[in-house]
C-alpha cells in the first residue's frame, strides 16, 4: 500500500515454478511494484513472499544471494568501464578473481559488448547500458531472475539475442519477465500472468490462454473513414493501412460483420480479451 | 502565452515541488531555531558596550542582521538544486524541447529560489514580534519600523543569492562540490572585504553601510561612544541601552540595498547567457565528453550488422521465423566461486572514489603529501593537516549519496547483506583515503613518537568519513557535508578552534575530553549512517 491510501497490489497469490513468467498488463496494474517486492527491494504491507519456503521479507539476504534482478530505471558509474563496472557489482555480489572474470567475459561476449568494454559506461547508448543491466543480472547465476522491462532500448536483433537467452537460461532456474512488449512474451514465456488494478486476472500457460480466445479473433477490410466506428464498437487489436484500405482485426465472440474471416489468434489478442473481461466484470 | 505567464508557471511549480519536499520543512525549522536562538539572546545585536531597547525597531533590524548574514550563507546551500533537480529528473529535456527562452527560464528559478528564502526571512520576521512580546520592552509594537529592516537588508541579500545559485547552476564546473566550496570562500572574502572597508560594492550583507549610519548616529547622542557592531552572545559586558526608532528614509541608503538587486539581475542575465539549455555542447562552457576512445567509430561499425539484416533478422524472429541463436551460452557457475571477499569490494570502492579524478587532483595530492613529509610533525599537523584533509572532501561527499545519484542503489541492494557486506567497506575506503593523504603527517608524528597526536589523526581519519556517510545517506546529496565540513573546517581545523577542531591541529584540542567526544561521535554518526541505509534497503 502506497501512502496509507492506494493498494498497488491486493488478493494476489501466485506460486512458481523453473520457467519463464511473462508478467503482463496495463500501466499502473502493479507489475513494477510486484517486481520490487519479489527483488526483496520494497517491503509489502501485508502478505508474504516465500523463496524455498524462507520469508524474504524476514531474510531477505537467502533469496539476494540467488537473486538476479534488472530494474526497469537503473543507472551506471559514468566515470567506470564496462569491466570495471561488472566487477564491482561481481565483487558486492561475493564473485572475486578468475571465476568473476571468466564470468564476465562471457556476459560481455553474450551482450555483445566485449569490444567496448574498455570504453567509459558514460559514452555508452541507452541500449549499450540496457544490455550492462542485462549482463549484470546474471552475474551470479541466479535462480531467480527478475527483469523488468528488458528490451526497453534494444535494437530488433539485440532483442530478438535476449529473448534466446531467456528462454536458454530459463532450464532449472525461475525468471520472471515484466513487459509491455506481449510479443516477448509469446516467445519466451512458459506461463503468462496477467494483471490490473493490483489484482491477478489470471495466470495460466500461453497456450491456454490462447485457447480460451480460439474462434474470437476476425479480420476484414474497411474504407479508412469507418475505422473510428469500428473502434468504438469492437475490441480493435490492430489496424495496418494497405492499398485496398484498412485491414483490422477485432476480438469478439461473434461473427463483427459480413466480410469478417476468422483468423488465428495471438497473445497479444488474448491479453486485449482478458482485459477487457476484467475491466466489464469489474464495472458490473 | 505570455514571458509573464511562463515565468509565473515555471516560478510556480518549482516552488511546490520545493515546498512539498521534507526538506522545506527543515529549512522552516532551521530558520525557528534561529529564530529561538536570537531571541534566548544567543544573537544580539550591540554597538559596542551600547544595545538598544528591544523595540520594535530593534528587534526587528536586530532579528534582520541575524537573517541576513545566516540565511544568506546557508540558503545558497538550500537552493542551490533546482537546475540540478531538471537534469537529474530529465524534467529539463522536456522543458528544453518547449519554446521556453533560457532568460524565462533562469528567471523563473531565481524568482523560485527568492521564494524559498523569503519562506525562511518571513518566519524569522514573524519570530521578531514574537521577540518583543518576549523582551516585554519598547511597547508599543510597530509593524512597519519592524519590517523595514528585513526589506532593506535581507530581501535584496536573498535576491542576491537567489541569482548567484542559479548561475552557479549554469556553469558546469560550479554546478556540483567546487561551487559548493567557492560560495563559501566567496562569502567570507565578501563578508571581510565589506567589514573592513564599508565598500558598498562588496558589503553585500550591508552590515558595513548599518555601522556607518548607526555610528553616526551613536556618536552625535553618546560622545564618549567607542567600539564597533557586534552581532553574537551578549556575554556578561555591562550593556548601556538606548531607544533606537528606525531607519529615517534615506536616498543613499536605500540605492545601496538597490544596487544588490540590481547586481542579482545582472547575475540572471549572465546566467541566461551561459545557460546550455540542457545540451552540454551548446553551453558557454562545454563540458569534456567522458571519451569514447579512438576506435569508437570503428567499433560501432565493427559490431552492428548492416541495418537490413538485423531488422530481417529480428523481424523475422518476431513474426514466428526462425530466430538467431544467441551467440555464446553461459556456463554454470560454481556455486563455491562465490564468497564474499572484503578486500575485493574494498578495491572496488577505492577505484570508484578515484577513478574520477584528474591528473592535477594526483598532482595536488601528491604535492601536499610530499610536504607534509618534508616538514617537522608539528608544523604538519597545524598548518598542513587542515589542507591535506580538505582536498578529498569531493572524495568523502560522495559517499552514501552514490547510489542514489547513479541509480544503482536497486543493483547493489539487492545483493546479499548489503548492510554488512558493501556498506562498512565503502565506509573504510573513506577511512583509508584520509589515511593516505594524511599519510606524510602520520609518519612524521610516529617518527616523532607524538602517540597523542597520532591519537588524534586517527580519531580525525575515523571521524570525517563517518560524518560524511551520514549526512550522504541521510541528505541523499553530498552537498549537506560539502556546506557544513568547509564552515566546520574553517572555524575548527583553520582556526584551531579547541572544541570544533576534529582534525586535533592544535595541541589545546588534544585533549582526553576532545578525542573521546570526536570519537564516540564517529560511532554515532557511522550508526545512524547504517539506519538510514537500512531504511534505504528496506524502502
Amino acid at each position: 500500500m502506497y501512502n496509507g491510501k492506494v493498494w498497488a497490489l491486493k488478493q494476489f497469490s501466485l506460486e512458481l515454478g523453473p520457467g519463464v513468467l511473462g508478467l503482463v498488463g496495463p500501466n499502473g496494474a502493479g507489475k513494477t511494484t510486484l517486481m520490487r517486492i519479489l527483488a526483496t527491494i520494497t517491503r509489502a504491507t501485508e502478505g508474504r513472499v516465500t523463496w524455498n519456503g524462507v520469508d524474504t521479507a524476514r531474510s531477505p539476504d537467502a533469496l539476494r544471494a540467488e537473486l538476479g534482478y534488472l530494474p526497469q530505471n537503473f543507472g551506471v558509474y559514468p566515470n567506470l568501464n564496462a569491466d570495471e563496472f561488472l566487477r564491482y557489482l561481481a565483487a558486492v555480489r561475493g564473485l572475486d578473481g578468475s571465476p568473476a572474470r571468466r564470468r564476465i567475459d562471457e556476459l560481455l561476449e553474450v551482450v555483445n559488448l566485449l569490444e567496448v568494454r574498455k570504453r567509459p559506461l558514460g559514452s555508452f547508448s541507452g541500449g549499450m547500458k540496457q544490455r550492462i543491466g542485462i549482463a549484470q543480472a546474471l552475474l551470479n547465476d541466479p535462480n531467480l531472475l527478475i527483469v523488468d522491462e528488458p528490451t526497453a532500448g534494444l535494437d530488433p536483433e539485440e532483442r530478438v539475442h535476449f529473448r534466446n537467452l531467456l528462454s536458454e537460461l530459463a532450464g532449472q532456474r525461475v525468471v520472471i519477465l515484466s513487459t509491455h512488449i506481449v510479443s516477448d512474451v509469446e516467445a519466451t514465456a512458459t506461463q503468462v500472468a496477467v494483471i490490473s488494478h493490483g489484482r491477478l486476472v489470471t495466470h495460466t500457460s500461453p497456450e491456454a490462454l490462447l485457447k480460451s480466445v480460439a474462434g474470437k479473433v476476425w479480420e476484414w477490410v474497411i474504407p479508412s473513414t469507418a475505422l473510428a466506428k469500428v473502434k468504438e464498437s469492437f475490441l480493435l487489436s490492430a489496424a495496418i493501412r494497405r492499398s485496398d484500405g484498412v485491414h483490422v482485426r477485432v476480438v469478439d465472440k461473434e461473427s463483427p460483420h459480413p466480410d469478417a474471416v476468422p483468423i488465428p489468434p495471438t497473445l497479444e489478442d488474448a491479453y486485449l480479451d482478458c482485459i477487457s473481461a476484467y475491466r466489464e466484470a469489474a464495472a458490473t | 502565452m505570455n514571458t509573464v505567464c511562463v515565468l509565473y508557471h515555471l516560478a510556480r511549480a518549482d516552488f511546490l515541488e520545493r515546498v512539498r519536499r521534507y526538506s522545506f520543512l527543515l529549512t522552516l525549522v532551521g530558520a525557528v531555531y534561529l529564530g529561538y536562538a536570537v531571541i534566548v539572546g544567543d544573537f544580539t545585536l550591540s554597538f559596542g558596550q551600547y544595545h538598544g531597547v528591544n523595540n520594535s525597531a530593534w528587534v526587528g533590524l536586530q532579528m534582520a542582521m541575524v537573517t541576513t548574514l545566516i540565511v544568506s550563507l546557508a540558503g545558497f546551500y538550500i537552493v542551490k538544486n533546482t537546475v540540478d533537480r531538471d537534469l537529474q529528473t530529465r524534467v529539463g529535456q522536456i522543458l528544453a524541447a518547449t519554446p521556453m527562452g533560457k532568460l524565462d527560464y533562469v528567471l523563473g528559478k531565481a524568482v523560485s529560489n527568492f521564494a524559498v528564502l523569503g519562506a525562511a526571512v518571513a518566519v524569522l520576521a514573524g519570530l521578531a514580534a514574537l521577540d518583543q512580546f518576549w523582551a516585554g520592552e519598547g511597547y508599543p509594537f510597530r509593524l512597519w519600523p519592524l519590517l523595514y529592516p528585513f526589506l532593506l537588508f535581507a530581501l535584496p541579500v536573498m535576491a542576491f543569492v537567489a541569482a548567484l545559485a542559479v548561475l552557479f547552476e549554469t556553469i558546469p564546473w560550479l554546478r556540483g562540490g567546487i561551487g559548493n566550496v567557492g560560495y563559501f570562500l566567496l562569502y567570507m572574502v565578501l563578508l571581510a572585504y565589506g567589514l573592513e572597508t564599508h565598500t558598498a560594492f562588496a558589503d553585500f550583507v550591508g552590515i558595513g553601510a548599518l555601522e556607518s549610519h548607526l555610528q553616526i548616529w551613536l556618536f552625535a547622542k553618546f560622545p564618549g561612544y567607542r567600539g564597533g557592531l557586534s552581532l553574537g552572545d551578549s556575554g556578561e559586558h555591562p550593556i548601556q541601552t538606548f531607544v533606537w526608532e528606525g531607519f529615517d528614509w534615506s536616498p543613499e541608503l536605500l540605492s545601496l540595498r538597490l544596487y544588490w538587486i540590481a547586481v542579482a539581475l545582472a547575475l540572471v542575465l549572465l546566467a541566461a547567457l551561459l545557460f546550455d539549455r540542457f545540451d552540454p555542447e551548446r553551453g558557454f562552457f562545454r563540458v569534456r565528453p567522458v571519451s569514447a576512445g579512438p576506435s569508437r567509430r570503428r567499433l560501432l561499425a565493427g559490431w552492428r550488422k548492416p541495418a537490413a539484416t538485423a531488422n530481417a533478422q529480428g523481424n523475422g524472429a518476431m513474426n514466428g521465423g526462425a530466430a538467431p541463436k544467441s551467440r555464446v551460452h553461459l556456463s554454470p557457475l560454481n556455486p563455491a566461486a562465490v564468497r564474499f571477499r572484503a578486500a575485493a569490494v574494498l578495491l572496488a570502492e577505492l577505484q570508484l572514489m578515484l577513478k574520477r579524478q584528474r591528473w592535477w587532483w594526483y598532482v595536488v595530492a601528491a604535492g601536499l603529501l610530499i610536504a607534509s613529509l618534508a616538514n617537522p610533525a608539528q608544523e604538519g599537523r597545524q598548518q598542513l593537516l587542515p589542507w591535506v584533509w580538505l582536498w578529498p572532501i569531493f572524495l568523502w561527499s560522495a559517499m552514501g549519496t552514490r547510489e542514489a545519484r547513479h541509480e544503482t542503489d536497486e543493483l547493489i541492494f539487492t545483493a546479499a547483506h548489503p548492510l554488512r557486506r558493501q556498506f562498512p567497506v565503502a565506509w573504510l575506503a573513506g577511512v583509508i583515503v584520509a589515511v593516505l593523504m594524511g599519510a606524510g603527517v602520520a609518519l612524521r608524528l610516529l617518527l616523532a613518537r607524538d602517540w597523542v597526536g597520532l591519537l588524534g589523526f586517527a580519531v580525525g581519519a575515523v571521524f570525517i568519513p563517518s560524518l560524511a556517510l551520514a549526512m550522504g545517506v541521510w541528505s541523499g546529496t553530498g552537498k549537506l557535508f560539502e556546506a557544513v565540513y568547509i564552515i566546520w573546517w574553517y572555524i575548527g581545523p583553520l582556526h584551531h578552534d579547541r572544541n570544533l577542531d576534529f582534525m586535533f591541529t592544535s595541541s589545546k584540542s588534544l585533549t582526553w575530553g576532545v578525542l573521546q567526544f570526536y570519537l564516540l561521535a564517529a560511532f554515532l554518526l557511522f550508526g545512524i549512517a547504517l539506519l538510514g541505509r537500512k531504511r534505504q534497503i528496506q524502502a
